[in-house]
């Protein structure tokens, strides 16, 4: 197990600066994209190895990325966006997407919709979890829309 | 009345610079009314869609366009700066605008590095997805080749679903095709892996997140994006899975 999230929190490290690289990231915003990815995956999956259902396991490793994204965009004075782009896109159900495509191609709709229904709590709880995030910083410092 | 037209073509130029380069629609309002003021221009304003915007400015009127919508950050960044910039005094309009005009006229990354940049991400989300390196190997093989052929594509009509499918067809092809000649474990993490760079991150997140705000038309129109590319995207898979279930490779 403990390997399992070691490599998850490597493939989060350098799967978010592959995204960067690919997002036309400004070089500085990086490394701290990918230390941002691999912290907020790796919660992640270590609340979902120990059994939190999937809302749950979404909306606080979300909620950790974005925390940690607008203290970055904050300190190097850059759009949180730059580095939530990079970094949450680790947390995206890619997977289930697939699934969906392979259970319907098997003709088995009620496990394509139950993956769909999956796929849709992990979306509705990032966003959540990125929109709280940002009312709180707001409310801390009401000023900090523009950088936000 | 000179100066109003230059200050009037910097805020759309910064406007449109934002919008295209995946800034959210109130980032593109706010850094319009930002730098408005810091031009001491009181009577501007400003409408975005993710496909229009209405910049105003006294009794002109600037009605855009958006066809082109992608993610570059070091523009969205930089363009940013520049409102900053504008705001602070540092800038006056036509400094604005002959920076934003080098910024739009800016290369973006080079088409090589996004090769490399597609296969090792796809790599990495098939190891995250619980694939071996076997499955990584091949996620990082129809990575790389679905990028690789974005360029052809794009010459096309409707360039952005057809690249979705034929990457989503090209990945699950070439991971179910490697598995028929060399049998691997968790082909289904190669293609979702895969898959990856083509879903364009955080669309749908950006939507529900745009509709949280109240910006309803933004919210929805931004759902349906990410829907389209996801449908997209799965019509490739479901067809390369067809095409294996009929020859008993699934």
């Amino acid at each position: 197990m403990t390997l399992y999230f070691a490599v998850s929190a490597v493939s989060a490290f350098f799967g978010a600066g592959a995204f960067a690289l690919l997002f036309h990231a400004p070089r500085r915003t990086i490394v701290p994209s990918c230390l941002i990815a691999a912290l907020g995956y790796l919660l992640y999956v270590v609340l979902d190895a120990a059994g939190n259902g999937t809302v749950a396991c979404y909306f606080l490793g979300g909620l950790v990325m974005s925390a940690l994204c607008e203290l970055a965009a904050r300190r190097m004075k850059t759009p949180a966006t730059v580095f939530l782009t990079s970094s949450l896109v680790t947390l995206v159900p890619g997977f289930d997407l697939f699934q969906i495509m392979l259970y319907l191609a098997q003709g088995d709709g009620s496990l394509a919709a139950s993956h769909a229904m999956t796929a849709l709590q992990g979306v509705m709880a990032i966003a959540a979890a990125t929109a709280a995030c940002t009312v709180v910083f707001r409310a801390v410092k009401p000023h900090a829309r523009h950088t936000a | 009345m000179s100066e109003e037209k230059t200050a009037l073509r910097a805020l759309c130029l910064a406007a449109r610079i934002i919008l295209e380069n995946g800034g959210e629609t109130y980032r593109v309002e706010e850094t319009v009314m930002r730098m408005a003021r810091g031009l001491g221009l009181s009577d501007a304003g400003v409408v975005a869609y993710p496909t229009s915007l209405f910049v105003t400015l006294g009794t002109r009127t600037v009605t855009l366009r958006v066809a082109r919508r992608g993610t570059d950050l070091t523009r969205l960044s930089v363009a940013n700066d520049i409102s900053r910039h504008v705001a602070t005094g540092c800038m006056d309009a036509a400094q604005a605008e002959r920076a934003l005009l080098a910024l739009a006229e800016s290369p973006g990354p080079r088409q090589a590095l996004c090769v490399v940049a597609a296969g090792i991400g796809a790599a990495m989300f098939a190891l995250m997805f619980r694939g071996g390196p076997a499955a990584a190997l091949v996620a990082l093989l129809s990575g790389a080749l679905t990028q690789a052929a974005v360029p052809l594509i794009a010459r096309l009509e409707m360039a952005q679903p057809v690249t979705n499918v034929l990457g989503g067809f090209l990945t699950a092809l070439v991971a179910y095709g490697i598995n028929f000649v060399f049998p691997y474990e968790t082909p289904s993490a190669a293609i979702a892996g895969g898959i990856m760079p083509l879903l364009s991150g955080l669309l749908m997140t950006n939507a529900v997140r745009d509709t949280l705000y109240g910006d309803l038309v933004s919210g929805v129109s931004r759902a349906a994006e990410a829907l389209l590319i996801a449908a997209t995207v799965a019509i490739g898979v479901f067809a390369a899975l067809k095409f294996w279930s009929f020859f008993g490779g699934l």
